[in-house]
């Protein structure tokens, strides 16, 4: 705990930031007692490219530079940030890994803010967001439109003059962005929280896909004024948007012609390949290899997000449920992480050439539903990319049940109950069990290290958390069949599972033929 | 098919194992059976390798219900969440060093990785494992596992179903064709009763599962149960929404359980001349009930083929027990007369 002349120190320099100098009291309080200092001496790299980190940071002292590494192989600084300077903000908002690595140029020390705070200043300190959001405007925007396919490929001067006609949304749950028939007049990039399509087919609403973070639609519309929406895209659950108006884009690129020549015709390929054309967009401009196709087949497919799968041999599985009965003897309170329940992937439609079966634990999605719909900062992602829930900032809320698509999260009974489940035999003794009752246990509050300290906890969200502090997984560990086995999704179409349910890794794979 | 029992590198020892007693019984002229007079040496040789073998053999079933019931030693070590998150910081600030050059070698990335978790409290439930990163990209990967200190239970599986086999051949060293006392009998009949069940759980173990997985193509037993259940539950639902009278004369209907989807389609039909405006709710209960119906059948034969699979345990294990339970009275008595 940091001590009273520390933080009257730290507040000092703190709060004589302009990000932090209009917090309300309740969040200067909030910052003072939350904030982690962190020193890191210089050559420090601290994030990796790639790396998922939702941690916000400013700079208090020293220098950090941004250096990315292209597909190319190619690496360049992209930014030096000083003392009073920030970043984060995109993976802190958007879920996603880090585009670039942060390394200490000096010896520097950051002030971290973790998601939980983050969140609640992004959301409550108007101050705080509009600053955050005006410098992802000007920092981080432009980079994050390459994601659009039909900007990817756009120079960074080209795409810094879109930034002024982006315009932020937020929408709550259930909001119809786009209505099917409707004209189509915006591009629009998904910033964190999802999306449905669902599209008329023969009569019926038909759900077409998901749009997660980083997703894009509306490219077809910078083809003409006629365009229409081709379905109707619905918030599933807080979502923040970022609006790119046709017009306005034409206008920021009045100036070149052949800028506007190009963007059409890749708009034209772009809804040529939606309708299931094979144009060579893809191979051509953004060197997207066929594994990441596949890969796309299986995240359309709810398949997989991301992270890695919980995948079952079907061809070795003999269903005697060992798995669900092991993760069941795992958990204190009897409720399985386990489904097996899943998506199946056959022998023709994978390297191994095995049926398999992709079992809904967690996926810990690349973009995680759940995650967005936290609001106390109880679901995380650790620096192996694993999504873990910070059991101590759980209230029982029930929100990230909502968020969740796969439907993998499960609430336990509140503390009280498991409790009373749990007393000694002579309690449950009938009529005369009370009189051996110990005291009455006091109902959980989030412990101290937790921000929202006051809630009371109603229950406990759980999910698959791969045994955590226990030296196996268990339904891993204790199939007879050795049928199910994690797996990285590159390996289920480049890879190979040993006959003992270790991967092999495709280099490794060759090597051994 | 699944042929992983047959690869097992216990299933070429348990083959040497038998061949080597059934070479020394030809080379030494030691006949199967009870023999003590002559080949003394052979009957206990034969008698204390498959008492041995079925040690082995037990301790797979050990091992898989201590860990069930939570008695397994693994259990103790675990480590709280914490001295995870110690570790895992550590273990991230590691990965920092390396990419900085100031780890070299995967030796010495890996004996660093472990002194962190040694340190953290972790190392009895986690390792590392180092493996050069791909080209351009980090220098090495680090990547923490769990340690399974037992080893998994199919490699247990293995040894059961090998040293298992192999009990069973020593037994007929050991006992010959022919035992001369009752009890005798009942020993070598269990035990091959024993031994020939386990063999058809070991076919059906490995042409099991492809047949199962082809009987469940479009739907996994799991899948067509909780569909069967969410069928049930919308069809309640759809009662709900009927007039109360109609909802009376369908239920009454469905507690006889009509055979074909004819008959509901009739009792529909006639149904729809009073009430017309009950209509699409019908027909989606129709709907639902043919739909069910389908499912229903779809579990069945599932549940048939799973119990196939399974039946074999059910003598499997009880007689396994009674064997064991004889077999500790057999040598027991040896011992003491």
């Amino acid at each position: 705990m940091t001590s009273a002349k520390e933080k009257s120190t730290l507040a000092e320099g703190l709060f004589a930031l302009p990000l932090f100098e209009n917090l309300s009291k309740k969040h200067r309080e909030a910052l003072l007692e939350f904030v982690e200092i962190r020193e890191f001496p210089p050559g420090t790299d601290f994030i990796r490219q790639g790396e998922y980190t939702r941690d916000f940071f400013v700079v208090l002292s020293g220098i950090v530079a941004f250096y990315r590494t292209e597909k190319s192989g190619v690496t360049q600084v992209l930014e030096q940030l000083g003392p009073g300077k920030w970043f984060g903000e995109l993976s802190a908002i958007s879920n996603q890994p880090s585009l670039a690595r942060a390394k200490a140029d000096t010896a520097c020390v950051l002030a971290v803010l973790d998601p939980g705070l983050f969140k609640e200043l992004h959301q409550f300190s108007k101050d705080f967001k509009e600053q955050v959001d005006q410098h992802y405007r000007e920092r981080s925007l432009a980079q994050h439109l390459q994601v659009v396919p039909l900007l990817a490929g756009l120079s960074p001067e080209q795409l810094r003059a879109l930034r002024p006609v982006a315009r932020f949304e937020h929408h709550d749950k259930g909001a119809v962005i786009a209505k099917e028939g409707e004209h189509a007049e915006d591009i629009v990039l998904v910033r964190a929280g999802g999306l449905s399509l669902t599209r008329t087919i023969e009569g019926s609403q038909r759900l077409s896909g998901y749009l997660m973070a980083n997703s894009s639609f509306g490219e077809h519309a910078f083809l003409g004024h006629a365009e229409l929406w081709h379905g109707t895209y619905t918030t599933l659950m807080p979502t923040d948007l970022l609006v790119l108006p046709i017009a306005d884009v034409r206008k920021a690129l009045a100036g070149q012609p052949d800028m506007i020549e190009r963007l059409t015709k890749k708009a034209t390929l772009i809804v040529a390949e939606d309708s299931g054309e094979v144009t060579g967009l893809y191979d051509a401009e953004e060197d997207r290899a066929s594994l990441d196709e596949q890969l796309e087949i299986m995240v359309h497919s709810e398949s997989i997000k991301g992270g890695e799968a919980l995948a079952i041999d079907l061809e070795k599985c003999i269903r005697c449920n060992a798995c669900v009965e092991a993760c069941v003897s795992v958990h204190d309170d009897g409720v399985p992480r386990l489904s097996k329940k899943g998506n199946r992937i056959s022998a023709e439609a994978n390297a191994l050439g095995k049926e398999l079966s992709l079992t809904t634990s967690c996926y810990h999605c690349e973009t995680p539903g759940c995650m967005s719909s936290c609001n106390y900062g109880a679901i995380r992602r650790d620096s192996q990319g694993l999504i873990r829930f910070v059991w101590d900032n759980c209230v029982g809320c029930a929100e990230c049940t909502k968020g969740c698509p796969y439907d993998v999260i499960r609430l336990t009974a509140p503390p009280d109950a498991e409790a009373e489940e749990s007393g000694s035999w002579l309690e449950n003794i009938p009529l005369i069990g009370g009189l051996f009752a110990g005291p009455q246990r006091p109902q959980l509050t989030v412990a101290e290290r937790g921000y929202y300290k006051e809630q009371e906890v109603k229950g406990k969200a759980v999910k698959c958390d791969r045994c955590e502090g226990l030296p196996f997984e268990a339904c891993v560990y204790n199939c007879p069949c050795g049928a199910i086995e994690r797996v990285s999704p590159s390996l289920i179409f480049d890879g190979q599972i040993q006959d003992d349910g270790t991967a092999v890794a495709p280099q490794q794979k060759d090597a051994d033929e | 098919m699944n042929l992983t029992l047959f690869r097992s590198k216990h299933a070429p020892l348990a083959v040497l194992l038998v061949l080597g007693f059934a070479g020394f019984s030809i080379a030494a002229n030691a006949p199967w059976g009870r023999e003590v007079s002559t080949h003394r040496g052979f009957l206990l040789a034969t008698g204390w390798a498959a008492l041995l073998l079925m040690v082995i053999v037990m301790a797979y079933v050990l091992r898989k219900y201590a860990h069930r019931g939570g008695y397994s030693p693994e259990f103790r070590r675990k480590v709280d969440y914490a001295s995870l998150e110690g570790a895992e910081n550590r273990i991230k600030r590691l990965r920092q060093q390396i990419n900085a050059g100031a780890l070299p070698t995967a030796k010495e990335i890996e004996s660093e990785a472990q002194r962190i978790l040694r340190e953290e409290g972790v190392h009895k439930v986690n390792r590392a494992l180092v493996k050069p990163g791909p080209p351009g990209g980090d220098p090495f990967i680090v990547r923490i596992v769990p340690t399974e200190p037992l080893g998994r239970v199919a490699r247990w599986m293995h040894v059961h179903s090998a040293y298992g086999t192999a009990f069973g051949f020593l037994l007929l060293m050991h006992a010959g064709t022919a035992p001369q006392s009752a009890f005798g009998w009942t020993l070598l009949g269990l035990g091959f009763f024993v031994f020939a069940t386990g063999i058809l759980g070991i076919a059906l173990w490995a042409v099991g599962p492809r047949w199962l997985t082809r009987r469940e193509k479009d739907l996994s037993i799991e899948e067509a149960t909780a569909f069967q259940a969410s069928l049930g539950r919308k069809r309640s639902a759809a009662l709900e929404s009927l007039d109360a009278p109609i909802a009376r004369r369908m239920r009454s209907l469905m507690g006889r359980r009509p055979r074909s989807a004819d008959d509901v389609r009739d009792l529909i039909g006639e149904l729809t001349q009073n009430a017309p405006d009950q209509v699409p709710a019908l027909q989606d209960l129709a709907a639902l009930m043919a739909q069910e119906r389908v499912v229903a059948s779809e579990v069945k034969a599932l549940r048939r083929v799973r119990a196939t699979f399974t039946a074999w345990k059910l003598v499997h294990i009880p007689v396994a027990i009674v064997l064991v339970g004889l077999v500790a009275v057999h040598v027991a008595s040896i011992w003491k007369y």
